[in-house]
């Protein structure tokens, strides 16, 4: 249980804690550059509104996508380490280390 | 004890690992930046489809709610899309690289020029629009009725016709001001180096691009004004007008601001001149290497292969296309001749630069044609070398440097021409064998290089001299590489000698640094020649036994003159086997090379074997020679000697150890012959043999040759106790008794010098005695030691970090117990590996045992005590007397 918890948080939570960020970094930006050039542009609230509502959207469309992408990890994983365990494969004991969750190669998923 | 330098070797692995991994370090950085780049793109791009589809939802009111589900819906797979693909590590890496491409192909074109940026603009920004709004007003003009099509006449034509008659005269105006301003700036610029050069940069394509801007500004305002426009358009003329003219204006001061920098618009017409060069002189047409294209051949077969007839002809290129880079090499060679008038360097150096362009813009195409003589070559070596010599008496003493720097381009870019077509290894062998390699045009660029030397070694304040012997050995290299074994030794290696005899000629610093140089290029060569063995190259010359010959002769004038300035830290041997950096070459690297040659056939190892035998001889011969000249620096050949033979020793690697199976009805009855490994080790010892003679008696030197030769004998010792072998044991006695031998000589002559060598006497026979089953041999010695050991020398006292001095044994600069000297030379080029430190810490514990070293003692001392107490029995009684 605690290698597949080690698993579980070098494979899935890892990443999905920084596409979170990342999402909300990018939402962020998108927000706060829109809101300048409706300001600067004095365009009128309709426009204002769309620009608000696509955010909106925007943000709700990152939460799903990161939802989903972690669960359809999860269930690679849970995939994955089933085979391992019902087999004597004992790779799963040393290999996570080396080849997941490098985070110095930009964080390409190695899972 | 043993000073091996360990951290030194963890250090230098460091650094190389750090090497290994800052590639990879680079790349993580560009993935990282592809990964953020590429969430912030699918970002902005999933938020500007939202928009779009509320925008279109709001108009289209009917379909909103599907225009929105599908907007929603395009944003979610984007995203969800790009959260897949920025994970992906082959998709990131297929962005990094197209992105580096994309970056290098930017560089190559800004490189040569210099309004690469101008033009891109002018496209997108002019060019590209216009011909947008052209094509709306073709489309537009199909549809009919107020609402799609202003007239002309109409009430809505009459708001903007002022406008557009005000557009079309300030187009107009606008292009006439480019044309006088282009004009007037390039011909002021750049119409006193060369005319040609002004029309190469006024037809550049962002000059013509801006012009013609101006121009299709003006038609497309015509167009509008004579027949009217759409719409749509109705509201924007005026800004977007605006906007073309106002970009049009910036673009011009940009171009202006650009082209203002003549050097860039020489650099720039060496690339216009190269595309010239390449539509008027085609290569070669016939194909030597692989299949002749289908396309021609059926072409030929229909009768409709119309290329030149000329381009058939191998030997000699089209003549007009000659011509023309001949007109050409002659504008650019003008604007170099005018930049050494003037003493401006930036511009000579970007000529220069445009020189070498075009020079190799030919090369590439000529080289498709094999001759031994070039008129374009030929000729521009004639201008460099006018060029030459107006620098040489230039002010400005660094310009010479920069036009040898070009010559040695030059000079290695027409090795690229051969004089015959290239022999594949899958070709039938000549009946008379290999034919040799002969290169006429390199020979022009090599002398014009030590022309350049005469005419600048005597200036203070230029590297001239240092770029003239640099391009030397880079050539020298390249003729190598390209297999004109004959033209490196009658050319290269004749040209370096003459100028390192001019060096030494005038004994000053400078000229012994200069004359550094040329030994470190000529040891450059020597290493690449070590390197391997090309059985399809023939030669009158070896390339390695010239080298070698070069060496020793040059090494050899060179004695003379370190006798006079012992302590100049430019001393032959010094240069030719002690690393003052890690990339400096010397012999021991060369032995290193040789030995790790790749083998497979027997020849291979013959010749291999031949090679280190031949520099364990020219080891000798310059410490031979040096100790003729009473040079000071002889220990540094014993050091060599030190160092490669430890990589003998140590073995010798597997493949040169194979030996082939004999046929099985040998045509000559084949004589058991000794091993490679054998042949090697009497080649050393046999040096050794020779050079401890010779020091013994030689000049007073550095004492360190003492401790290296008996570390020498040492590891042979140790080796034997790894490995069985009898003829290493048999030259190793050989050695013990020829030290016996020439001790018993100084003894017997009565010198006081001796002292120091019966220790190591000792120290060799209780190796003997301990390490080989020649006890009787070592007792014989151990009684010589005693009886012939003179009991009273003027040594008072031990150094406390030597504990076996006491005992007979030598101590190093009297100072501590006898150690293995480390190989210098070896470590920081990484020669030596973990396993060669602990096997050597391993040998140092073995050869100064104490329980060895002590016991020996114990059987010189037997012939020994009774001796001493005699002796001081009666230096008592003496005392006792007076």
């Amino acid at each position: 249980m605690r290698r597949y918890c080690r698993l579980i948080w070098e494979c899935v939570l890892r990443y999905s804690i920084v596409d979170c960020v990342t999402a909300v970094v990018i939402i962020a930006l998108l927000a706060g550059v829109s809101s300048l050039i409706c300001a600067v542009a004095q365009m009128n609230d309709a426009y204002v509104e769309y620009v608000r509502q696509s955010i909106t959207v925007l943000a709700l469309i990152y939460i799903a996508s990161i939802l989903f992408t972690s669960a359809w990890k999860h269930v690679e994983l849970a995939r994955s380490f089933g085979k391992n365990e019902v087999g004597t494969d004992t790779a799963t004991e040393s290999k996570p280390r080396e080849s997941v969750g490098k985070e110095s190669e930009a964080g390409t998923d190695k899972c | 004890m043993l000073d091996f330098g360990i951290d030194e070797y963890f250090q230098n692995e460091a650094i190389k690992g750090f090497h290994q991994v800052s590639p990879k370090l680079q790349y993580q950085r560009r993935i990282g930046i592809a990964h953020y780049l590429f969430s912030v793109i699918a970002g902005v791009f999933g938020l500007s489809v939202l928009l779009f589809s509320h925008m279109l939802a709001a108009r289209y009111v009917d379909a909103a709610s599907t225009i929105l589900v599908v907007g929603v819906l395009c944003a979610a797979l984007f995203v969800l899309l790009s959260q897949w693909l920025k994970r992906n590590a082959r998709f990131l890496a297929a962005l990094v690289i197209r992105a580096s491409r994309v970056r290098a192909y930017l560089r190559s074109k800004t490189s040569f020029d210099p309004l690469y940026y101008q033009f891109v603009a002018t496209v997108i920004l002019v060019w590209l629009p216009l011909s947008l709004i052209l094509a709306g007003v073709v489309i537009g003009s199909r549809g009919s009725g107020s609402y799609v099509w202003t007239d002309v006449g109409s009430a809505l034509y009459a708001r903007n016709v002022d406008v557009l008659k005000e557009l079309m005269s300030f187009a107009l105006t606008i292009g006439g001001a480019q044309l006088a301003l282009f004009t007037f700036m390039f011909s002021y610029l750049l119409g006193k180096y060369s005319s040609r050069i002004v029309g190469a940069v006024v037809k550049h394509r962002a000059v013509v691009g801006l012009w013609g801007s101006s121009l299709w500004m003006f038609v497309v305002s015509w167009v509008l004004f004579s027949y009217g426009y759409p719409q749509l358009l109705q509201h924007l003329i005026s800004p977007i007008f605006l906007f073309m003219t106002v970009v049009c204006l910036v673009l011009t001061v940009w171009v202006s601001i650009s082209g203002i920098h003549p050097e860039r618009g020489v650099l720039y017409a060496s690339t216009r001149f190269g595309r010239q060069i390449r539509r008027s002189l085609k290569p070669c047409a016939i194909v030597w290497d692989g299949k002749p294209s289908r396309f021609w051949a059926i072409l030929r077969s229909s009768g409709l292969d119309w290329r030149n007839p000329e381009r058939w002809n191998p030997c000699e290129p089209p003549p007009r296309g000659l011509e023309l880079v001949t007109t050409h090499m002659a504008s650019l060679l003008n604007a170099a001749n005018r930049a050494v008038d003037e003493n401006s360097v930036e511009l000579l150096r970007y000529s220069l630069t445009a020189i070498l362009n075009l020079i190799g813009t030919y090369v590439d195409i000529r080289k498709t044609y094999f001759s031994s003589e070039d008129p374009v070559l030929t000729e521009t070596n004639h201008q460099m070398a006018a060029l030459l010599k107006a620098t040489s008496s230039s002010s400005n003493e660094y310009m010479p440097t920069l036009v040898i720097q070009a010559v040695g381009n030059i000079g290695a870019l027409s090795l690229k021409l051969a004089e015959l077509p290239p022999v594949t290894q899958s070709a039938p062998v000549h009946l008379f064998g290999p034919v040799s390699k002969r290169h006429a045009l390199s020979l022009l660029w090599a002398a014009l290089l030590e022309e350049g030397f005469q005419l600048t070694h005597s200036l203070m304040r230029t590297s001239a001299p240092f770029e003239a012997i640099d391009r030397l050995t880079i050539m020298g290299l390249l003729s190598h590489q390209n297999e004109y074994y004959d033209t490196m030794a009658t050319t290269f290696f004749a040209h370096i000698e003459a100028i390192d005899n001019i060096c030494l000629s005038h004994p000053d610093a400078y000229h012994r640094e200069l004359a550094r140089r040329c030994i470190e290029g000529m040891l450059t060569i020597f290493l690449r020649a070590s390197s391997g063995m090309s059985p399809w190259a023939a030669g009158v010359h070896d390339t390695f036994d010239q080298c070698a010959a070069s060496i020793e002769k040059m090494a050899k004038i060179q004695f003379t003159l370190d006798k006079q300035a012992p302590f100049d830290p430019n001393v032959c041997g010094t240069i030719l086997t002690s690393k003052s950096s890690d990339r400096q070459v010397v012999l021991q690297d060369v032995f290193y090379t040789t030995l790790s040659r790749s083998v497979s056939e027997d020849w291979q190892r013959r010749r291999t074997g031949q090679d280190l035998r031949k520099l364990l001889a020219l080891i000798r011969i310059l410490a031979e020679a040096s100790l003729e000249e009473s040079a000071t620096d002889v220990w540094t050949f014993v050091r060599a000697l030190y160092e490669v033979g430890y990589l003998l020793l140590r073995g010798l690697p597997g493949a040169l150890l194979l030996q082939e199976e004999p046929p099985e009805e040998p045509l000559l009855a084949r004589l058991p012959e000794p091993s490679l490994q054998e042949l090697l080790q009497a080649g050393l010892f046999d040096v050794w043999r020779r050079l401890y003679g010779l020091l013994l008696n030689g000049p007073p030197t550095a004492s360190e040759w003492k401790q290296h030769m008996a570390g020498l004998l040492g590891i042979g010792f140790a080796v034997l106790r790894d490995r069985e072998d009898a003829a290493l044991k048999d030259e190793l006695v050989a050695c013990i008794q020829e030290l016996r031998r020439l001790i018993g000589e100084m003894h017997g002559k009565g010198s006081s010098y001796v002292d120091e060598f019966w220790a190591y006497l000792q120290l060799a026979g209780a190796w003997l005695y301990h390490l080989t089953d020649e006890k009787a041999l070592a007792r014989e010695i151990a009684d010589e030691i005693g009886r012939l050991r003179p009991l009273d020398n003027l040594r008072r006292g031990y150094s406390s970090n030597s504990r076996f001095e006491p005992y007979g044994y030598p101590s190093v600069h009297r100072f501590s117990d006898f150690g293995l000297p480390r190989q210098e030379n070896l470590l920081a080029q990484g020669y030596l590996a973990k396993d060669d430190i602990s096997r050597i810490l391993g040998w140092q514990a073995l050869l100064m045992d104490e329980t060895a070293l002590l016991d020996y003692h114990l059987i010189v001392e037997k012939t020994r005590k009774p001796l001493r107490e005699e002796f001081y029995r009666k230096l008592r009684e003496q005392r006792e007397k007076k």
